[in-house]
Formats: C-alpha cells, structure tokens, sequence
C-alpha cells in the first residue's frame, strides 16, 4: 500500500493540544489495524530541542536511539505504544544543517541554493524517509500557520499532498 | 485558515479546541465560513484526561471520516486495552500524594513524561495520582511535604534548589517515606547519604562544587574532553544488570533490563565500596563501562534511584514497572495511615 499522508497544523496558540490530537488520529488509525507512524517538525532553527530551556520548550524526550527530541514524540509512543526514533523529529536548524553541509561538499554542482527548492526538497526527503513502510504517516507541523518559519514546511506539505492525489493526503487543521 | 488557503492548503478536517461545547449550528456555522463538510468538524473539548481524546473524536466518527476520505477499508476496530486505561482512569480505587522536586514548578510541561508515568503508575494500582510541586528553594521544605505519600525527584541541570533536593532526599530516608530517584535524583540521594550517613561533610557532585572534597558524583571519564553542549551526553539506550533480590529486579521480574539515558556525571566509582558497605545498595550496574545505574535503600519501605531515566518508556497500555511499584509503595503508605508530620 502506498503511505498516505496526514498533515496537521495548528492556527492559534503553538501546541494547544496539537500534539494530542495528531497522537489520537494515530491510535483510532491503528485500531483500525493500520501500520500508523508520526513526525513532528519544529520550524525553530536550533538543530534540536537538546540544548533548549525546558521551561520554555517543555520536557526534552530521549528517544531509544538516543535522539533529543520534542516533547510531542513522548505522546506518540505513550499513545500509539511504539517506539519513535530519531527520523520521527527534526527542526529547520537540522534541515539547514544539511543543506549547507551539501552546498560545502559541492552537490548543487554551483546552483544557487535557494529555500524553494533545496530546503523545501530537504523537508519532502525527511518526510518520506520517515514515512517509509507505514500505511499512514501523521506529520505535525509545529509552530502555527502564518509563522515565516513555518513557511517552507507548508510548502513542503502543499507539494507532498499534490504529488501523492487527493486520496492518498489529508490536512487537518486545529484551531 | 485565510493564512492555510493563501498557502494553497485547504484544510479536510477542522478540529475545534473549545473550554464550551461547540454545538450543530456553530458546526454548520464553522463548516460554512471554512468550507470543510459538517462531518469533518470535529470538536475537541477540554477532558479530564488527555487518554481520553481518542474516544471523543471516535464518537464523532473522525476515524471513519478519515478512512472514508483516504479510501481505505479496514474492518477490525480494536480499541479494548485503551478503553480500559481510560475506564480505570476515571473510576480510582484510592488516591495518593506524590511530592516532586523539580525546579521548574510552574511550568509543567518540563516534566511531562514523568507526570504522564505517574499517571500509568497510578492506572496499574487503580489510584489517582496527585502531584504536589515543591518550591526547592524554600528553607522550610519540610512543611511542603506534610501528608505526601511519596517523594520524587526527577532529573534536571543546574544548582538552584539543590539543597533542598537534598534534604527532600534526607526526610525520605529517615522517616521512610517511599522516594524514587530519577537521573539528578540518584545523584541527590547518592550525596545525602554520602553526607549524612558516611559523614562525608561538603560531600557533592562536581556538577556544583568543583573543589568538593568528596566528589561522590563526577563526570563520566568520556566526558572529561567534551566541550559542544549539543547532542553529546551519554544518550539513549544502555543495558543494566539487576542485583538479585532487589527492590528494581522484583519490579522488572527479570536481571536485565535496558533504560535511555541522557546525562554527563555519574556516581564516583572512588567510593562506591564505601556507599555499600555502609548500606546503600549498587542494584543496578552497566557492566560493559561499570557504572552505577540503580541505587537502593534497605530497611526501607521504597528507596530506589536510578541514573536513567524510565519515565520514557512508560505507556498508559504498560506502565513501567518502577513508576508502578513507587506509586504501589504510596498507597501502602496512604493505607495504612502513616501520616507523621514531617519535623525538621
């Protein structure tokens, strides 16, 4: 079966509650006896939530693989009891970590490396990889719609959901 | 949603966080002005528990909209085992008090999957967890702990409140109230008893005291030559081998075990035969690097520390099997009427 994708984005206050609801799609999914993975991806650019304050950022989850992650990775596994891993969160830093690290190796054989599309391609690789062998893959969009930084990833949502047809994507939105 | 539409997204699915009901003509109304189908406005209401977000959107036929929409036909629907955490959620049996030592008390986000495992802790004993916060910075803690069932300190980073972790650590050992240790929480125990019990005065971690006579908590020797803050603790997963016999082998019911880590100092192995013979028990070893991973009490209701952190590995389907016999100790606590003001 090919994975068919659910985007989740939030419109008002960050994280109220968008996490649970993305982990509770993903549990009622699973009942249904579907193989349900999740991603989370923060538009902030620290390259993970490791070195972040906790009483700003909340609670940093250590994933089995040893990964910093966002607190959001805890609901997914306490609700859908299943192990998260390291591809299951990653922030714009870690995106622009990348890319940059391409453009120095000399990969974009002397392009100009530009948000659309290297960044946004960046973000669409990390989505797929994630999503590899599940039948459905919850893709939380953190911050909320309208953020500068949120941008390329609702882009990169926005060409996902064209590419994969109108039943094989899904946006739900929290307000 | 003008924003999302700008974008070029419209959105299948409206979910709708409201403290009132959002009720037919509100839906009729949302669905209208966002153009998604009334069936896809979902309201998501404020719960009592989080576990219980699945079953709100069930009853609104979300997961059958979601299905319809994605063309996908499943016919097993199995939501057995998470009714039941739900159900045991809402009916407890009893209720206990757990203190937290942390630091950032008025943010409690900091240690959710700590609050969430107590949580599960408390679905396996069929109790409702309260969790008090402890200012640690208040020189008459002691007060603070007046009819608490339980004592946690959970993991955390720099020394503001540290003394008081401490003497939290000290009232739990001597008046034997249960007391779970979590990462900074083994290391705060470990330096109560080093300076209470072994006599070690000024005993403390290098984390705080660099000029300690007695470092009972170092830095990890692979540490020594780290000097990034991002991605470079001992992190993730290791493997731990249980003393038999102990307060950690008969919860886990097996000798190995492997935990997540996330942490940079770890008990001073120059005095850990001096912390053993003096009655604080090694109950749990990474053998490969031979470091202390669970301390123990005797002669003690309930005295466990550990330098990993098990909160992550709890599920509400499986509570772990420390936070389940921590909150099992409170109770028998809470059962038997032990409720000894605390004096300092």
């Amino acid at each position: 079966m090919t994975t068919k994708y659910i985007f989740v984005t939030g419109g008002v206050v960050s994280s109220l509650g968008k996490g649970i609801t993305a982990s509770s799609i993903g549990k009622l999914l699973q009942s249904r006896g579907l193989q349900v993975t999740m991603l989370k991806c923060d538009p902030y650019i620290n390259v993970d939530p490791g070195t972040m304050n906790p009483f700003q950022h909340g609670e940093v989850f250590v994933t089995e693989d040893g990964a910093e992650t966002d607190l959001d990775l805890g609901h997914y596994e306490r609700f859908l009891n299943k192990e998260m891993h390291h591809f299951n969160n990653f922030t714009a830093g870690k995106v622009y970590e990348t890319v940059i690290a391409r453009e120095r190796r000399g990969d974009f054989l002397g392009t100009t490396v530009q948000v659309i599309p290297h960044i946004t391609d960046e973000i669409k690789n990390r989505f797929r990889a994630a999503a590899k062998g599940a039948d459905i893959a919850i893709i939380e969009i953190g911050g909320t719609v309208g953020d500068i930084e949120s941008l390329p990833f609702m882009e990169a949502a926005r060409q996902i959901g064209l590419e994969a047809g109108r039943e094989n994507s899904l946006n739900v939105h929290v307000t | 949603m003008q924003k999302l539409r700008e974008i070029g997204i419209a959105p299948d699915v409206l979910v709708c966080r409201s403290e009132k009901p959002v009720d037919a003509n509100m839906k009729a109304k949302l669905s209208m002005f966002c153009s998604v189908p009334k069936e896809s406005v979902i309201e998501a209401p404020d719960v009592d528990s989080i576990y219980e977000v699945p079953m709100v959107f069930h009853k609104q036929g979300l997961d059958d909209q979601i299905m319809m929409l994605l063309r996908l036909r499943t016919q097993s629907k199995d939501l057995d085992s998470w009714n039941e955490v739900v159900r045991r959620l809402k009916a407890p049996k009893r209720e206990i008090v757990v203190a937290l030592a942390g630091k950032y008390t008025d943010y409690k986000d900091a240690y959710k999957s700590v609050n969430e495992a107590l949580v599960h802790g408390g679905i396996a004993n069929e109790a409702k967890v309260k969790i008090r916060f402890l200012d640690t910075t208040d020189p008459k803690i002691h007060e603070q702990l007046d009819g608490v069932h339980g004592i946690l300190v959970p993991g955390g980073f720099g020394d503001r409140g540290i003394e008081g972790k401490i003497r939290v650590a000290q009232l739990a050992r001597e008046k034997k109230i249960p007391y779970f240790g979590l990462c900074l929480g083994l290391q705060i125990a470990v330096i109560e008893f080093s300076r209470n019990v072994l006599k070690l005065s000024g005993a403390h971690s290098t984390e705080f005291d660099q000029k300690s006579r007695y470092p009972v908590i170092d830095l990890l020797p692979e540490q020594k030559s780290v000097k990034d803050k991002g991605a470079t603790m001992r992190l993730g997963t290791y493997e731990c081998t249980l003393k038999k016999g102990s307060l950690s082998h008969k919860a886990y019911g097996t000798l190995n075990i492997s935990e997540r880590h996330r942490h940079r100092f770890e008990v001073n192995n120059k005095f850990r035969k001096l912390l053993e013979d003096a009655g604080l028990s090694i109950a749990g070893l990474h053998a490969p690097k031979n470091l202390v991973e669970i301390v123990e009490l005797k002669d003690h209701p309930w005295f466990v520390a550990c330098q990993f952190h098990p909160e992550f590995k709890s599920r509400p389907e499986a509570p772990h099997p420390l936070f389940r016999d921590f909150v099992s100790a409170c109770v028998e606590r809470a059962e038997n009427h032990v409720r000894n003001p605390i004096h300092a």
